[in-house]
């Protein structure tokens, strides 16, 4: 049998294929309302105009937030809040821009951008750190986010290093219950007989900063917790707190490691909050609840009276626009048996969206968060972090998303407006196409928005310089 | 729409003909792989020539072993020098043995290469694991002793660059090798024909493992492909490119690896996805990988043997094993399983041996404890499925000698074993393999299914289409191929455009973030 040879129709297929992916190149942007990409095949020899576009954006808006806005309201605030007129304050910003040479936006994240008049805004934060040995409590910082520091990534590491330099223990507030306590390497909790209401979907109850709130079921709610060595200064603290609100009479029952009978306390009643604290030596503890109608625990904290507390306050798909809705009562009594000194909002990637470039709405609603968290948390210094870098992938490579840039420029607008500190996470990470040789290095995940452990690391180190490098600004404006 | 967006260009504007030097050296970070856009246009310009001296063997044979250095140039740069002294080393040995008589001087000349080819592989992949190895050892010796120097002993890792496809190339080589010692081939005279054995490129960086015995007949011949070839040819490469560009790589980006980086994060039901989305996941990247370079070898007038048969269709861990990956199960059975003595030598030893076989073949994969642990899984498996088949013998081989009820349990069962092997092959610590039997095991919540298949809709798909095409009888398959054979070109074209437009598609598909599901 004579076999056809079809080697040569090897060629004529191979032309044909070629001529119908250069005809795809002129398919329409959409079909039947899906979004189609074209075939390229010279793509390799173009040049990347989106990257360009990346450029282009980070740029000008750069050129734009560099401007310093200085208006008559903010001024007021500031020397409302530091009780220095407005010579001594303007005195205070020419000498930053003279000591740094810098002044408004800062593309590396090497700096606090301080938008307040007379730079005074982590004021309080910085003055409680250097008189902490008096403060009789410890200097305390609430970080508040989203799923990008759940499971404590960024904040284990800045609350190490935190109590590494200035003193203090224990893993600070953690909530009855969360989603990643499993993940949670710096904490282990189980919680029994609770129902979770979150501020995301529950309009009913008053809300504090961890935004959650705890029912028990009658007789059967429980709780245990233990602390871990991850770092060093977790694994034993000389205070548990447990705070809870709306008690009647209810009865718990704590069993702490090392002694082996278990006390009986009536929690004393409280329509608004209240904690029951028990000193020790601690590192485990459980607890079972009885008599307990209408009982709600917000969580237990683990710590030292002393030094630094850093309490991480994480919540998925929080974009942070739900804290308008904080109770000023409620987080004025939370603010009164645990003083925060520091507020950190962590958030942004639960709003960016690839599609949409437009983002100051939300820049002004996070003014107004900003402000309302200022009422509610009289004493605190409030600091914006910028949105993270976040990639989409463009034939199988991994870019910044120009709507990153978009939302930071948003956010940097909010906090000029509130007058407040921004820390810059993009530039912080190391700017366009960072999140790309994070997830490289194994410092993120492959979702190219959230951070590993790996990667929080590496944030937590920079941040906490950018704070120190601060502080010696205060330190050093403090003695001219 | 997005304003950036690009802004409908021509096909032929913005040309910066500078990036077409560039694109044409060695990138390490961009190996050349077949479904990429530079080789589809390298591949065009190459078949040109090739067809044109179809009836030149000598002159096509320089030509092909110099596209195929090029093309591994791409992928590992200068290190294609390896490649030309691995073939160099052993085309001198196979010579050498030929005029030799004694068998143990022929012995020593086989010890000789498999210590060139097996030395370079223990180098270049394995060194660093071994050095751990050894120092974990010493330290442990040391706190034993009370041995300080040993103790405390550190040592940095090498930076050493992994040539890309080496233990296909090795291993191929050796089979060279023994097979001349074996009396199986003839030597080859020309040290350029075995070059182009060692480098041809459809096979050089994934497989499969090609016998020189099944190719180099192959070699001489003026390339003949006959219309079912030519069919099959594509079908193969459209097969490939949907199981590897399409359904490995969507699912392992936006779901597998996720689960795999923190099983903690999510609950069993996803975990348990997870593990079957990676069963999935590596059975398309690695057949799929295979199944194009078979077909291009075919379109080239080359027959290589089937590589992957369907393996999870298997009844039994053994039939598993003579589905998965032939020619590498092939190539351990008779150069490693035989050489250690086979069956021949009792009961025990056979069990040994193979067991070994499994170890060593896990070992194959990568320089890892978690791939030892595979192989040793394996192992016991078709030991133990061994020693029940000869102790009942209504324990059958393979899932066509038994009744469809057995069969069915059988498959089932030989799957969750393979996916529990899957789990040690891909997690990165025991600590995860731990975390994820905990979540399955204690963390389940079946209700979130619901929002696993909403939320992660394009995955859930994909899955069920992978498995189904996976489970299709042979008949539908070949119906299908059938059909491509038969379709005019101008079809047969459009199939392959048409695929590379969706490759395209899923290659600039969003990241599906996140997805917290509430429970």
């Amino acid at each position: 049998m004579i076999v056809e040879n079809r080697l040569s129709r090897l060629l004529l297929l191979l032309f044909l294929t070629f001529i119908f992916c250069c005809a795809f190149y002129y398919l329409p942007e959409q079909i039947a309302g899906y979004p189609v990409k074209r075939i390229d095949l010279f793509a390799d020899l173009r040049e990347k105009s989106t990257i360009a576009a990346v450029d282009t954006l980070q740029q000008s808006w750069l050129e734009e937030d560099t401007l310093t806005v200085d208006s008559v309201a903010l001024q007021r605030l500031a020397q409302e809040k530091a009780g220095i007129d407005s010579v001594a304050l303007a005195l205070r910003d020419s000498l930053y821009k003279a000591l740094y040479a810098v002044e408004g936006a800062d593309s590396t994240g090497i700096r606090i951008e301080d938008y307040s008049v007379g730079h005074i805004g982590l004021n309080r934060f910085f003055t409680a750190l250097r008189n902490r040995t008096s403060l009789n409590r410890p200097v305390r910082i609430g970080f508040m986010g989203d799923s990008f520091i759940e499971g404590d990534i960024l904040v284990a590491d800045f609350r190490s290093l935190m109590q590494k330099r200035f003193g203090g223990r224990g893993v600070g507030f953690v909530p009855i219950s969360s989603p990643a306590a499993q993940y949670r390497p710096t904490v282990k909790t189980t919680p029994a007989g609770w129902k979770t209401w979150s501020m995301l979907t529950d309009q009913e109850h008053a809300y504090t900063l961890s935004c959650l709130t705890f029912e028990a079921e009658e007789d059967k709610a429980a709780f245990s917790i233990e602390a871990t060595d991850k770092y060093p200064e977790l694994d034993s603290v000389s205070s548990l707190k447990l705070i809870y609100e709306n008690n009647l009479s209810t009865q718990v029952r704590i069993s702490m490691e090392g002694s082996s009978d278990s006390m009986l306390v009536n929690l004393p009643p409280t329509q608004t909050m209240a904690q029951y604290e028990w000193k020790g030596i601690i590192n485990k503890a459980g607890f079972s609840f009885s008599h307990a109608t209408g009982f709600r625990a917000l969580g237990v904290a683990m710590e030292n009276e002393e030094g630094v507390v850093v309490d991480n306050f994480s919540m998925r798909g929080n974009s942070g626009l739900v804290l308008e809705r904080l109770d000023s009562i409620q987080c004025r009594a939370f603010n009164d048996i645990r003083p925060y000194d520091l507020i950190i909002l962590q958030y942004g990637l639960n709003v960016a969206n690839d599609s949409v470039m437009q983002y100051g709405w939300y820049g002004k609603r996070m003014e107004k968060v900003i402000h309302h968290i200022r009422h509610c948390f009289p004493t605190a210094d409030v600091m914006l972090m910028g949105v993270s870098d976040r990639s989409r992938q463009e034939n199988g490579t991994f870019y910044t998303m120009p709507s990153v840039l978009a939302l930071l420029h948003a956010q940097r607008q909010a906090a000029k407006r509130a007058g407040t500190p921004f820390w810059n996470t993009y530039g912080a990470m190391g700017g366009k196409n960072s999140m790309a040789r994070y997830v490289e290095n194994n410092w993120a995940s492959k979702d190219y928005t959230h951070l590993g452990f790996g990667g929080g690391r590496q944030l937590a180190r920079i941040l906490m310089d950018a704070l120190m490098s601060e502080m010696e600004f205060y330190e050093n404006a403090e003695q001219k | 729409m997005n304003t950036l967006d690009m802004i409908q260009t021509g096909l032929f504007e913005g040309f910066s003909w500078s990036k077409l030097g560039e694109l044409l050296v060695y990138h390490p970070e961009e190996p050349m792989l077949f479904s990429s856009g530079l080789f589809f246009c390298l591949f065009c310009l190459f078949s040109l020539f090739y067809v044109a001296l179809r009836k030149h063997t000598l002159a096509r044979i320089i030509y092909v072993t110099l596209f195929s250095l090029y093309f591994y140039y791409k992928s590992s740069g200068l290190w294609f020098g390896l490649l030309i002294l691995t073939a160099s080393s052993d085309f001198l040995i196979a010579r050498i043995m030929m005029r030799l008589d004694e068998t143990w001087k022929k012995k020593w000349m086989v010890t000789l290469s498999l210590c060139v080819n097996l030395g370079m592989l223990a180098y270049f992949k394995y060194f660093n694991f071994l050095l751990d190895l050894g120092s974990s050892f010493l330290r442990e010796l040391g706190v034993w002793f009370h041995y300080q120097p040993w103790a405390s002993l550190e040592v940095v890792p090498l930076q050493i660059f992994l040539p890309v496809g080496i233990s296909f190339f090795t291993f191929q080589s050796i089979s060279y090798v023994i097979d001349v010692y074996r009396g199986r081939i003839q030597p080859l005279n020309r040290w350029i024909d075995y070059l182009f054995y060692v480098s041809f490129f459809p096979q050089l960086v994934a497989g499969p493992i090609v016998r020189a015995r099944d190719f180099i007949p192959q070699i001489y011949r003026n390339p003949i492909v006959s219309k079912d070839e030519f069919g099959e040819g594509i079908f193969l490469i459209l097969c490939g490119l949907f199981k590897k560009c399409v359904i490995s790589d969507y699912i392992s980006l936006n779901f597998v690896d996720r689960v795999f980086d923190a099983p903690a994060l999510y609950t069993g039901l996803e975990n348990l996805m997870g593990v079957y989305g990676y069963t999935l996941q590596i059975y398309c990247d690695f057949s799929g990988y295979s199944d194009m370079a078979i077909g291009i070898a075919l379109l080239l007038g080359f027959r290589f043997n089937i590589n992957f048969d369907s393996p999870y269709q298997s009844a039994t861990i053994t039939e598993f094993w003579r589905r998965w990956h032939i020619s590498l199960s092939s190539w351990l059975k008779d150069y490693l399983y035989i050489s250690l003595g086979g069956n021949r030598k009792g009961k025990r030893r056979t069990y040994i041996n193979l067991f070994l076989t499994m170890l060593l073949g896990g070992l194959w994969h990568g320089a890892s404890v978690r791939f030892i642990l595979w192989g040793a899984l394996h192992g016991i498996a078709l030991a133990i499925h061994k020693a029940v088949m000869s102790a009942f013998p209504s324990f059958k081989k393979v899932g066509s000698e038994m009744s469809p009820f057995r069969r069915i349990v059988g498959v089932l069962i030989t799957f969750h074993l393979v996916c529990f092997g899957w789990i040690l092959f891909r997690a990165d610590s025991m600590q995860k393999v731990g975390e994820m039997l905990t979540q399955i095991g204690t963390n389940f919540h079946p209700e979130v299914f619901v929002q696993f298949v909403t939320g992660y809709k394009g995955v859930f798909a994909l899955m069920i289409i992978g498995y189904i095409f996976h489970f299709v009888p042979k008949r539908a398959e070949n119906y299908l191929q059938k059909w491509v054979t038969d379709s005019p070109l101008a079809v047969q074209a459009f199939l392959l455009a048409l695929a590379i437009l969706v490759v395209v598609q899923f290659k600039s598909a969003g990241v599906q973030p996140f997805i917290y599901f509430q429970f």
